[in-house]
């Protein structure tokens, strides 16, 4: 069964909500719970606001029910300060992070491993509790299960926040599914503009655990070519004034230097393929930054989905 | 009620067994199993394996039963090798999560906050899973608490593994005692050479939650005034060649650049106080780092409690 345009319109919001008030903390579930009522009925909405927002270590997460009442998401953060591709490709090509993979546990075993950094973040993520109750993102979620006998959850993020939706995703079935023994439990990983996040055993492991999953890419976003795709990253904008090197030297250098292992360390999820659309390429040359940020937002991936499905 | 000899004795060995087979990992678990196994009667051994042994980012825990079926232990252990004072003090004074703490949420409020190295390490254990059942840590005591309607458990570890253990048991306590109401749940947390690891919100809190808890600290090991005292650490071995600016000037540097705000952000649970000891002083003068170590060793610990007994 295909992601359907509703979750897919439905995910984008719920993705681009996490990056509300990403400062000032006070006013934050109020104003999420505010965003959340105005995801349109074509969409499943209005959404309401279930448990959380929790945030440990700038990693954020939130579960929303729909107006159905039967579907939920847990929507991920990217990086605080909606961060600008720009900082991405410092912050990580000079991270070791990035170079060093641990074994993945959900489950263990049969050599799959994941980037330590997206490790870490999975590791707050189940840390993570709801402000009111203190309750773990687990337990909540079992909560749902006994209640009702079933779970419908669409897992979203946008950025290093689809990233980890995907780990949490896995994380989620190796739990409720695989050792909790639920049969009734349906998730759906929906993600938009994500890095690779592990190695091929990873990718075959979420390919098969999550035949129904969506990934929506810019091909002129460079987030989503890290870091199996660096290779491609360098070509991404042309000359003048906009390919990487023109960008930085120092950061041309990492990538030609690091591609190559990279490339065989990081493998992507392939099936079923990604859904691609072309973003912003400005008619006149512009700044590899600039290009490069318009090209990573929610904004142009919510364009996109908006155009695609039909759903305003 | 106050800790017993046996709970001591117990946990010293138990502490001890994180450091099984570091390097051959393949071995660990069949090294830790023939190890419980020799833990002598009077700790209530022998002990067997019940879970894990567990391993994420060099955080490593196991979950033990003793012999009379009556007592659970959970033990950390937090580095990957029985990490050398030495390389404490450079990988933490160069570290910055050190210098920054983040709220506890277990519970939540009142301004208590813990450093955010160790915080990251209880995030690791809130991941960690045994190999064979894939149980987690939480939902591994919650079966226990459904079979038994009960749970006595001793939480410990030595070095950074201490330092965990007062983490991981007011997490535990939280889910169980606060959370899900259970009656029966009796906890104690037994640390060895361990570190401070919050501000004076946390050892408060430690402190009314635990009040039957216990710190086993060495008067020459460095690693339990990290980082409320280490003022201390600059003169707590002679001269010469003992002193901290002999073993290297920029460590004395960098410890008196940051004692004081290091001081006024971590504060030692100080109730019960912590039972002390004084370790090995040379008698001839030796290398700053051969006393440190020395003095840090679970050796050393265990050599006071089987003195004690």
């Amino acid at each position: 069964m295909a992601v359907t345009p509703a979750q897919k319109r439905a995910a984008v919001d719920l993705a681009a909500i996490t990056y509300t008030d990403e400062v000032n903390t006070a006013t934050r579930a109020r104003d999420i719970q505010a965003a959340l009522a105005k995801i349109p009925a074509g969409a499943n909405g209005p959404w309401t606001l279930a448990w959380g927002p929790g945030e440990v270590a700038g990693i954020l997460a939130y579960v929303a029910r729909a107006a159905d009442k039967k579907t939920y998401g847990l929507a991920f953060r990217g990086t605080l300060g909606e961060i600008s591709a720009h900082d991405f490709v410092y912050n990580w090509a000079l991270n070791g992070d990035t170079f060093k993979q641990v074994p993945w546990l959900y489950p263990q075993g049969a050599d799959v491993k994941v980037s330590t950094g997206m490790n870490r973040a999975l590791a707050y993520a189940i840390m993570l509790t709801d402000p009111t109750t203190n309750r773990h993102l687990l337990d909540y979620v079992r909560g749902l299960i006994r209640a009702s006998g079933t779970l419908r959850l669409l897992v979203t993020g946008h950025s290093l926040g689809g990233a980890l939706a995907q780990l949490a995703s896995q994380w989620l079935y190796n739990r409720l599914v695989e050792v909790d023994k639920n049969e009734e439990v349906y998730i759906t990983p929906i993600t938009f503009a994500a890095p690779t996040t592990g190695n091929q055993q990873f990718a075959t492991l979420f390919e098969t655990t999550f035949p129904t999953n969506y990934a929506l890419v810019n091909t002129l976003d460079v987030i989503p070519r890290a870091w199996a795709d660096l290779d491609g990253l360098q070509h991404l904008y042309p000359s003048p004034g906009q390919t990487v090197a023109e960008f930085g030297a120092g950061v041309a250098a990492l990538l030609a230097t690091f591609k190559d292992s990279l490339a065989l360390a990081y493998k992507p999820v392939t099936r079923p393929p990604t859904d691609t659309f072309t973003g912003w390429m400005p008619q006149h040359p512009d700044k590899f930054e600039h290009t490069l940020s318009e090209n990573h937002t929610i904004a142009i991936y919510k364009g996109h989905v908006v155009a695609e499905t039909g759903i305003a | 009620m106050p800790i017993t000899p046996a709970q001591k004795c117990a946990s010293v060995d138990l502490a001890a067994l994180t450091y099984s087979a570091e390097t051959n990992t393949a071995n660990r678990e069949v090294e830790i199993r023939a190890r419980l196994a020799e833990i002598p009667a009077k700790a209530n051994g022998p002990w067997t394996m019940v879970w894990g042994p567990g391993e994420v980012e060099g955080i490593v825990a196991y979950i033990a039963l003793c012999k009379d079926r009556t007592t659970y232990a959970m033990v950390l252990g937090g580095s990957a090798h029985q990490i050398k004072a030495h390389e404490f003090i450079y990988d933490w004074l160069l570290n910055r999560e050190m210098f920054r703490q983040v709220p506890w949420r277990f519970p939540s409020g009142n301004a208590v906050k813990v450093s955010a190295g160790m915080h990251e390490a209880l995030a690791y254990v809130c991941m960690l899973t045994d190999r064979t059942t894939q149980t987690g840590v939480l939902d591994y005591f919650r079966a226990v608490v459904a079979g038994n309607g009960s749970l006595h458990l001793l939480v410990t570890g030595h070095g950074l593994g201490g330092a965990l253990s007062q983490l991981v048991a007011q997490w535990l306590r939280y889910q169980f005692v606060d959370l899900d109401e259970q009656p029966d749940i009796n906890i104690l947390p037994l640390t060895f050479g361990a570190p401070t690891i919050g501000n004076q919100q946390f050892a408060m809190l430690f402190e009314r939650t635990f009040p039957t808890n216990y710190a086993l600290v060495n008067t020459l090991d460095i690693v339990p005034m990290a980082w409320w005292n280490l003022d201390r650490i600059q003169r707590m071995y002679p001269r010469p060649s003992q002193s901290i600016a002999e073993f290297g000037v920029s460590i004395a540097g960098l410890l008196a650049l940051y004692k004081d705000s290091l001081a006024a952000a971590y504060k030692p649970v100080i109730a019960p106080p912590p039972e002390m000891f004084s370790g090995w002083m040379p008698s001839q003068p030796n290398k700053f780092e051969h006393t440190m170590f020395e003095n840090h060793a679970i050796a050393t610990y265990k050599e006071h409690i089987t003195l004690a007994m």
